[in-house]
């Protein structure tokens, strides 16, 4: 007997199931679902609504304060375009990695990369991305600092949580998950019609946590990659990005 | 890893007597006690959504089977592949066998308990491959050859001298005292991106499984998960079978359980949702496979009073609160799972040979009760547990502390006096008067009596009170 059917017969003897078909078909999906529904989000039914709201900004960037992460506002694309301008001076980057999101569009970060003499790299998967993660590679293996370096990522998101200060990112073309992972810095623009107020919400807009709609990989981030492993003393930067910033606009 | 379990008392003594072990657990456990509080405060309900926690894992067990199909179903619908492991030796022997057909040389680890459970790292070692545990403190862990001594913070029991010490040893990269910890972090990130980046596989455990959609979702604060599953062009999750929820939206509520109950934290820096293999073309492993392991949980499954067990979801908060761990941390246990939980399920594990003593290594408080997100009825088991280790004694190889004679001697002799007030008072009356004789300055000291020495050998009993509690609420009464 595999041990598949072996661990199922032992599991199914003892919850007093209905024997397995041989064969190992599988139980109907909906109906077993139906069955533990009782147990899952009774309370989570309220209607969600997406619009704008001061309030929900407010407590966003105070909750990203809060993990240790910066936030700022702007009014529209352009006061964002000027703030994104202020803050690539102020934090002295030399490169950008960036991923086609909308909004990075609509500021105009290549344009304003190229103004401010920023090497740029767009996150498309393509021949340049690769040789940049080479020589990133290269540069840890030979403990040198990469040829340009690559201090900050500018990208958009899926979705963004006003109670916990999370951004909402998905794997896929185009959207540089590597790239962002192993940045120094991360820089996220969030249209303020993309925040929901906490995560049950989130769950049931079906919007960035579509059930239906799941990419490869989605990651909720929360501020700077951290760690107390060492005494308990909180360090930021141990893997991901060490530097968190959002940045709402609308 | 050597299990040790059978020696706790043994184990508990020489962590009483480490001045810088007491020192850390005092820090880390108030800490996340503190952490915890504040964050539980917060969020309204959080009494109702324990409840609905409990629920939600409860669910899964009774639909386990089914539920382990679906899941098994919606991986394979979405790309991956599932195997199947019947206990540790398995699934390590399938990680290998996947790591030698796809030509692998490095391999790239995230913490999880679950592959501590299987010894994968040791076993992965002994077949050639090079594997490097990625989470901060499981690398110090792993480079010093030492164990985890808490589920989320592993290496609690290491001071930063000796965390310096171990990479100038080890990596032969040395940390100026000013640099501190931020430079130990440093050193640690530079190293691992390297291998980050060269690794073919990146191994990881679950927190969740969720059936409903073939999705795995692992929390983590470091973002080593987030690499591991983006960089290798092979995902390999181990996960135990007790790790499937039913459905998408249960996440909703174990996800505001999980991070609060173990850190404070309102969610963790990353939470991944890891659903299939990636698409052509798109980046991230290209092969995912998942092991769904058993290792004696099918068995914890058929016992009726123990299976509320399998809810655990690894928080560690039932750690943090109980008085013996917060004194003598995790290796005491001599296991991978310490702490409350570890004291219950330990002895399911490993058998009774080497768990039988970790039942007793509780006050039975009901502190784990209390902060457990999913209503594990941690006291009630433990109780449980020592009815089995007394019920069947062959259970233990050495003497299990219930089956000493003067000790059934003794409740022996309880049980009949307190069925006779007259007896009851002339035995309490006489002990009291022993013990008055005895102390001094307040205390009882040392007493070299079977069943009393072994209490009195760690403990301060305090001198009675010249007249008994009856005695004075006679005296007292209006």
């Amino acid at each position: 007997m595999s041990a598949r059917d072996e661990i199922l017969d032992s599991l199914g003897a003892a919850a007093s199931l209905p024997a397995r078909s041989t064969g190992g078909a599988s139980p109907h999906t909906s109906q077993v679902l139906r069955a533990v529904a009782g147990a899952s989000l009774s309370g989570f039914s309220r209607a969600v609504s997406a619009d704008y709201n001061d309030e929900q900004v407010d407590r966003f960037c105070e909750r990203v304060r809060a993990v240790k992460g910066e936030a700022e506002r702007a009014a529209d694309s352009f006061a964002a375009r000027d703030l994104v301008k202020a803050l690539l001076t102020r934090w002295g980057i030399r490169g950008v990695v960036y991923n086609a999101d909308p909004l990075v569009m609509a500021v105009g970060l290549p344009a304003l990369l190229d103004e401010l003499k920023i090497a740029a790299l767009k996150l498309d998967g393509g021949p340049a991305e690769a040789a940049w993660r080479e020589e990133l590679g290269a540069a840890a293996r030979e403990k040198r600092e990469p040829t340009v370096p690559w201090d900050l990522a500018v990208i958009g998101c899926e979705g963004a949580i006003a109670e916990s200060g999370t951004v909402i990112h998905r794997a896929g073309k185009g959207h540089g998950r590597g790239g962002w992972l192993l940045s120094q810095s991360q820089l996220v623009l969030v249209d303020a019609n993309q925040l929901v107020p906490d995560l049950e919400a989130l769950f049931v807009s079906g919007g960035a946590l579509d059930r239906d709609d799941l990419p490869r990989a989605i990651t909720a981030v929360t501020g700077p990659s951290r760690t107390a492993d060492i005494e308990q003393t909180l360090t930021v930067g141990v893997h991901g990005p060490g530097r968190f910033c959002a940045v709402v606009v609308g | 890893m050597d299990v040790t379990s059978e020696k706790f008392a043994e184990n508990a003594n020489r962590a009483l007597h480490d001045p810088g072990l007491q020192a850390a657990l005092k820090r880390a456990t108030g800490k996340f006690v503190n952490e915890r509080l504040r964050a539980v405060a917060e969020l309204p309900g959080f009494e109702a959504l324990r409840e609905q926690g409990r629920a939600i894992k409860q669910a899964a067990l009774d639909r386990l089977p089914q539920l382990l199909e679906i899941f098994e179903e919606k991986v394979i619908e979405r790309g991956g592949y599932v195997h199947w492991a019947r206990d540790a030796s398995d699934a390590n022997q399938l990680v290998i066998n996947l790591a030698r057909s796809e030509g692998v040389k490095t391999i790239v680890k995230s913490k999880s308990m679950t592959t501590e459970e299987t010894g994968l790292n040791h076993a992965l070692t002994e077949a050639g491959f090079t594997t490097v545990e990625t989470d901060l403190g499981e690398y110090i862990l792993q480079l010093d050859e030492d164990y985890p001594s808490h589920i989320i913070a592993p290496a609690v029991h290491k001071t930063k001298e000796q965390v310096a010490d171990i990479f100038e040893r080890t990596l032969k990269e040395k940390n100026p005292p000013e640099a501190g910890i931020p430079g130990l972090n440093a050193i640690a990130r530079r190293t691992l991106r390297e291998r980050f980046l060269s690794a073919e596989m990146g191994i990881t455990g679950a927190n969740f499984a969720v059936a409903e959609t073939g999705t795995i979702v692992i929390v983590e604060n470091e973002g080593n998960a987030a690499l591991a599953t983006t960089l290798p062009k092979i995902h390999v999750a181990v996960i135990g079978i007790e790790k499937i929820v039913p459905r998408f939206n249960d996440l909703a509520v174990l996800l505001k359980l999980l991070p609060r109950s173990a850190t404070g934290q309102r969610l963790t820096s990353y939470t991944n949702f890891l659903t299939g293999p990636a698409k052509e073309g798109e980046e991230g492993p290209q092969k995912l496979h998942v092991i769904l392991l058993d290792n004696g949980r099918t068995r914890i499954y058929a016992d009726d009073k123990l299976n509320g067990s399998l809810r655990c979801i690894r928080c560690g908060a039932c750690l943090n609160a109980c008085p013996v761990y917060q004194k003598t941390g995790g290796h005491a246990y001599g296991w991978v799972y310490p702490g409350p939980i570890g004291a219950v399920i330990s002895p399911q594990y490993l058998g009774m040979d080497h768990g039988h003593v970790l039942p007793y290594a509780s006050s039975l408080c009901g502190a784990c009760y209390e902060v457990c997100p999913v209503k594990i009825e941690i006291p009630h088991m433990l109780l449980e547990l020592r009815n089995r280790v007394v019920e069947k004694p062959s259970h233990a190889t050495g003497a299990p502390a219930r089956r000493n004679f003067f000790e059934a001697l003794s409740f022996k002799i309880f049980a009949i006096a307190g069925r006779f007030p007259w007896l009851w008072q002339a035995a309490t009356t006489v002990g009291r008067h022993l013990l008055r004789a005895k102390a001094s300055a307040g205390v009882v000291g040392k007493v070299s009596l079977p069943v009393l020495s072994n209490w009195t050998r760690e403990r301060d009993l305090p001198e009675p009170a010249r007249e008994s509690f009856l005695q004075q609420w006679k005296a007292r009464r209006p």
